[in-house]
């Protein structure tokens, strides 16, 4: 399938050509007295009430545009997930004016050139580190440096400090005398007015500013609500930051629109006490903090006495199993919930998390069905932060391998989203963005547009027949096959390693070659614990590695991963090498990371055999002893090839 | 000028035949930190120890908050708002951080025994406005995440911080600290200079510091009082006291 139409979303709560504060004020007016936001301070949650919210926003808006922001200025922001920014986001968007949100740990020079490219008015900086890195700047055009925490500012006696305490309290008088200037400027601003620049971090050159607009924000969050089922009032627990697209998304447009009640920890240090407290509903993290979680669980584990481990290993492996052959709960498998993973799910503070999502590529199905295994409902979310949310595991599908299927979007902002796969294998956003460009680069945003109106998103995918994405690679690393056809190294190169009888594989494709195959590093453990159950002998490891048994389970393993490709690029043939990759050798790096360009040379008469179409080969292969002597020694190998 | 916080005159203390201290004088005014160094056996400790109560001067006075306390008992002048830490820990370890913090408010509580048995609502009102006291000074001195942790759990360095809470819990108008950085690591001591600097900048609160770590001494203090065999040999600011001879001689020197 090479093109895959979206549905419109039937979530009754749409943005109907709201913007952000537009939306703010109209929730404060259903239910003024309802909790929006919560902060822990001193050890207890502190609310505000929609209607409280409101006040803050229409003070410090008040306070801003006195201090001359106003439609199109630029406010800056750099701080930790508080409430304060939140409250001054939105203010700055009822100006018509425009956020920029720094991560807590950017560095100064990076401030200095946002700064500069974004041409902010005002800074807001959370604390004195913050405050440290714009002093320490020369020629800025900042006007302004709002702080939050004033500890250790003191003696600061720089004149365009201000405190946010100050600036609420005159902003309060000056919207008390003037009531309807909120109102009124909330009527000038339209969904497509700009409200966030989001600098994506390019891995050459300087970053680039994607233009996010309140229709961006409000059709992205419908997704996220109407795709996952986010109820109202849903307990969400602000964590990743705001200077990544998916919280303005999440925390700050979906806040609006579910509307969620918006948690604030104390401070980063207590982020997991505070998650465990509250169970949010909930959660967007990243891939890696997911992976964060799962291994802290597992050196806890590790840290338990045997029986305690054996009884979470046991559950585990009945969750697993529960999970692989989709049948109902077992006997076993209830047991191992109440026995272990309600209690994991407590630590982690997933207990109540009925959205539980992975925002990005790359999370292994490995962790995946780890976490599935602990009862959490783990979804996979995809998108970029030019193109927003394209797909995820809507409903009760959720193929670890794949990034789920396209997202509704907000029947009272646009079309349903739609892509296609390019020849490439490149997706295409054909519509359903809401891409303005990037700011301040008109060539750069035009590099993105196909002849035909879409935008490239730079991933390689593959559409199942199920209408669901599978995520390839980024298409600048992907290599290609003599015939043209994509091969997804590292994709198959990671599933063929998840198979317990392969401990590495090297995927030879690139333009030389007609067809991909594999060189395979057998597990000499496993395969060796599987030969001796089989009464299969063998002495070395170049002998466990040619045997039959040994080649028919690698088989099926690429086969496995084939499945998962388009015909184009299966992996036709393989070898089982006679000796293991060797970081002394050169042929790993310490990290295990595979030398390519050394293993083609070492192993060059397999490779040749292989594409020799040679049924096998005696390789030759150089080999360094301990003792620092090198010898060559003569293996027999087989070439294995995959049936059509 | 306005009047000092604490002003000590002509101290003089002998045990037996030894004279700990030979006619010292101290001034410690608002908001002002003041270290006093010296060798072993210089008689920073006795001077200590006079300040807080623990010894009665043979002669010379001490005056805090405009009232002469050289006959007041330690347990008083610490009900007057002088708060002090030790060497080493003053620390309950088998109790938490929070806990800790709040239990150096007893000086404070007024209820009784039994009003805290029954939970009657003069006791409940005292401890929720105690409780909110307390997670300010744990918020001061940035221990939120470790509120409920048992303070044996802790390393040194953070119980002394602990300690430094318990000491705040007196709402003091002076705090003596009697080597605080002893057994500290370069970060330990690092963060613990900076919470000294912010109970004076935050809180309004004068500091007497005995401390051996020159560099912190140096770094911190707005007045170094210089002592050596019982007497004052010299005062003033760090970069004053740095370049004299006698202090050089006396004690910089040696390191």
């Amino acid at each position: 399938m090479h093109s895959l139409r979206g549905a419109l979303g039937k979530d009754p709560r749409t943005a109907q050509a709201r913007t952000l504060p537009g939306l703010l004020r109209d929730r404060a007016r259903e239910k003024p007295d309802t909790v929006s936001m919560r902060r822990k301070h001193h050890g207890v949650w502190r609310a505000w009430s929609r209607g409280e919210v409101l006040g803050q926003v229409r003070a410090l808006a008040a306070a801003l545009a006195a201090l001359g922001v106003g439609r199109g200025d630029v406010v800056a922001m750099i701080s930790e997930n508080i409430v304060e920014l939140y409250w001054l986001e939105y203010a700055v968007l009822s100006l018509g004016a425009r956020v920029v949100c720094m991560y807590p740990d950017v560095t100064a020079r990076e401030v200095q050139f946002i700064l500069n490219h974004s041409r902010a008015k005002i800074l807001v900086a959370e604390d004195q580190e913050q405050v440290d890195k714009a002093l320490s700047l020369d020629g800025l055009a900042i006007e302004r440096i709002v702080f939050v925490d004033g500890r250790g500012l003191w003696h600061y006696e720089d004149g365009r400090l201000l405190d946010i305490a100050k600036l609420l309290e005159t902003g309060r008088g000056v919207d008390a005398a003037d009531p309807q200037r909120f109102e009124a400027r909330l009527g000038t601003i339209a969904p497509d007015d700009v409200a966030a620049l989001c600098y994506t971090s390019g891995t050459t050159g300087d970053p680039k500013a994607v233009m996010l607009t309140h229709r961006y924000l409000l059709d992205n969050a419908y997704r996220v609500m109407a795709g996952f089922g986010v109820p109202e009032n849903a307990v969400y627990l602000s964590y990743i930051s705001p200077a990544w697209a998916a919280e303005q998304i999440t925390g700050l447009a979906l806040a609006l629109l579910a509307p969620m009640v918006v948690h604030f920890a104390e401070k980063p240090e207590t982020v997991q006490t505070d998650l465990r407290e509250l169970g949010p509903q909930v959660l967007l993290f990243t891939p890696r903090q997911w992976e964060m979680m799962a291994s802290a669980v597992q050196a806890n584990m590790l840290d338990a006495d045997p029986v305690r481990r054996g009884i979470y290993d046991w559950a585990v492996r009945v969750r697993r199993r529960m999970l692989k052959q989709g049948a109902g709960t077992s006997l076993a498998g209830w047991l191992a919930d109440v026995l272990v993973m309600k209690a994991i799910r407590d630590n982690l503070g997933l207990k109540r998390a009925a959205v539980a999502l992975s925002g990005g590529s790359g999370l292994s199905a490995e962790i995946f069905t780890l976490f599935h295994a602990f009862g959490v409902r783990l979804r996979n979310l995809y998108g970029s932060t030019e193109l927003g949310l394209l797909a995820g595991h809507t409903g009760e599908r959720f193929d670890p391998d794949t990034m789920g299927s396209l997202l509704p979007t907000d029947p009272s902002i646009g079309e349903p989203i739609e892509v296609a796969v390019a020849n490439s294998g490149e997706l295409i956003a054909v519509q359903g963005t809401h891409f303005l460009g990037y700011f301040d680069d008109e060539a750069s945003g035009a590099k993105m547009r196909t002849a035909e109106g879409g935008y490239r998103t730079g991933d390689v995918v593959r559409i199942t027949e199920s209408g669901e994405l599978v995520f390839f690679d980024r298409l600048k690393d992907m290599r290609r096959l003599a015939t043209g056809a994509p091969v997804p190294l590292q994709f198959v190169e990671n599933h063929l390693r998840a198979s317990p009888f392969i401990k590495d594989a090297m995927v030879l494709a690139d333009e030389r070659r007609p067809f991909a195959a594999a060189l395979v590093n057998i597990d000499a453990e496993i395969a060796g614990r599987f030969a001796e159950n089989r009464g299969l002998a063998f002495g070395t490891f170049a002998e466990l590695s040619q045997l039959g048994a040994v080649r028919e389970e690698v088989g099926r393993a690429i086969a496995d991963v084939n499945r998962r490709l388009d015909d184009g690029c299966h992996v036709r043939c393989f070898a089982t090498l006679p000796k293991e990759l060797d970081a002394d050798e050169a042929e790993l790096t310490r990290s295990r990371k595979l030398r390519r360009e050394k293993i083609e040379a070492s192993y060059g008469d397999i490779v040749a055999a292989i594409y020799g179409n040679a049924a096998d080969c005696v390789a030759r292969i150089p080999v360094r002893y301990r003792d620092g002597t090198e010898a060559v020694i003569n293996v027999n190998v087989a070439i294995n090839r995959m049936e059509p | 000028m306005t009047a000092p916080v604490l002003e000590a005159r002509g101290l003089e203390l002998s045990f037996g035949a030894i004279q700990a201290l030979r006619d010292v004088s101290l001034r410690v005014d608002a908001a002002m930190i003041v270290s006093v160094i010296g060798p072993n056996g210089a008689g920073k400790s006795s001077l200590l120890n006079c300040l807080s109560g623990f010894y009665r001067p043979n002669s010379g006075t001490i005056v805090f908050e405009s009232q002469d306390i050289t006959g007041l008992p330690g347990h008083r002048r610490a009900a007057a708002g002088m708060a002090r830490t030790f060497q080493g820990l003053q620390t309950y370890n088998s109790m938490t951080v929070r806990e800790n913090v709040l239990s150096g408010f007893h000086t404070s509580m007024r209820g009784g025994l039994l009003d805290a048995f029954l939970y009657w609502p003069r006791g409940a009102r005292e401890e929720a406005a105690f409780t909110e006291e307390a997670e300010t000074i744990i918020e001061f001195l940035e221990l939120e995440e470790l509120r409920d942790t048992v303070v044996g759990e802790l390393g040194y360095g953070l119980r002394k911080r602990v300690d430094l809470g318990r000491a705040l819990a007196v709402r003091p108008k002076i705090l003596i600290m009697d080597e605080p950085m002893a057994g500290m690591n370069a970060d330990e001591k690092g963060d613990l200079a900076r919470f000294i600097l912010d109970i004076r900048e935050a809180r309004r609160i004068p500091v007497v510091l005995v401390e051996h770590d020159m560099e912190v001494v140096m770094d911190i203090s707005d007045e170094v009082v210089v002592m050596d065999w019982g007497a004052v040999i010299a005062k003033g600011r760090p970069d004053e006291v740095r370049r004299d001879e006698r202090v050089i001689a006396a004690y910089l020197g040696q390191d």
